[in-house]
């Protein structure tokens, strides 16, 4: 089962301001948070879009946080994304895509894992500090076994026979019914 | 900073449709060998820019981890801003150079 909070966006610009230096570094990414149910030694692959509401280009890295962080793969891992033009507006225009795999081992069935996928954008030189900004999407999976997944698959096949047969039936009672009231007429 | 005022600001885009949490870390600073530590840098935050409260005896100190019990920011909407300061403490002693660092503020949806 999958939920995303659908055109989440998370932002945040982030101005410098100092003596003659200004520069302003924004990041942006969606969706924001996304709730997962994934089948253990499977692979579930996702897209996050990122984006630059800064005023330059900057080279924004993705990263897995927490407890995904063991079994998340992102590629790629940094990407150079021009600004978006101003007014920012959406649709989005110049964001790129990272790709970001969640691949849990079979012994990692049962359990639920969080933590986020963290979008780190540099001020580089333009900024009087060394600083970084950064978006985070949160991520929470459920990691099912298939054991389970076929249980649940099995048992939804069972319950369409029934209903099949339960209708086939009904359709032989009605048409039985009929035939034996024409033959009274 | 030049005057009362901070022009130090982390603001939430109008594009953003979520409110957010906005919490901070930092690395040493570091030249050559020498290292200033990270907690000796502090910070506070304020949803107005000359905020009175924003001085260093009520400054909260930078950690290699986000401080998620110190927010710089919360439930941030968009449009919305909120100003800090920086202070650094140079321990006594501490050899001259030019020391570099860094911190990384991170947004993300409030809960």
């Amino acid at each position: 089962m999958k939920t995303i909070a659908l055109k989440c966006f998370c932002l945040v610009f982030f101005l410098f301001s100092f003596s003659f230096v200004s520069s302003a570094v924004g990041v942006g990414v969606s969706p924001s948070r996304i709730n997962l149910e994934v089948e253990a030694g499977k692979v579930q692959e996702l897209e996050f879009l990122v984006f630059n509401i800064g005023d330059k280009p900057i080279d924004i890295y993705l990263k897995a946080e927490g407890d995904i962080s063991q079994f998340t793969i992102v590629d790629p891992v940094t990407l150079t994304i021009e600004p978006e033009p101003t007014p920012h507006e959406l649709p989005i225009k110049n964001g790129k895509t990272f790709k970001v795999e969640f691949v849990p081992k079979k012994s990692m069935s049962g359990k639920s894992y969080s933590g986020t996928i963290v979008a780190i954008g540099s001020s580089g030189s333009a900024s009087q500090f060394g600083g970084n900004v950064g978006v985070a999407s949160q991520v929470n999976i459920a990691v099912v076994s298939p054991v389970e997944k076929s249980s649940v698959s099995a048992s939804m096949v069972m319950a369409i026979v029934a209903g099949l047969v339960i209708i086939f039936l009904i359709g032989f009672l009605l048409i039985k019914k009929k035939n034996s009231a024409g033959k009274r007429r | 900073l030049p005057g009362d005022g901070t022009a130090y600001n982390v603001s939430s885009s109008l594009l953003s449709n979520v409110n957010v949490d906005v919490t901070i870390k930092g690395a040493d600073l570091v030249s050559g060998a020498n290292k200033i530590g990270v907690g000796n840098v502090t910070w506070a935050s304020s949803s107005t820019a000359n905020d009175a409260g924003m001085i260093p005896a009520s400054s909260i100190s930078l950690s290699t981890d986000y401080d998620i019990g110190n927010k710089l920011a919360t439930n941030l909407a968009g449009g919305e801003a909120s100003h800090f300061r920086f202070w650094i403490d140079i321990p006594s002693g501490q050899v001259a150079g030019n020391y570099v660092g860094n911190f990384t503020q991170l947004c993300a949806q409030a809960a």
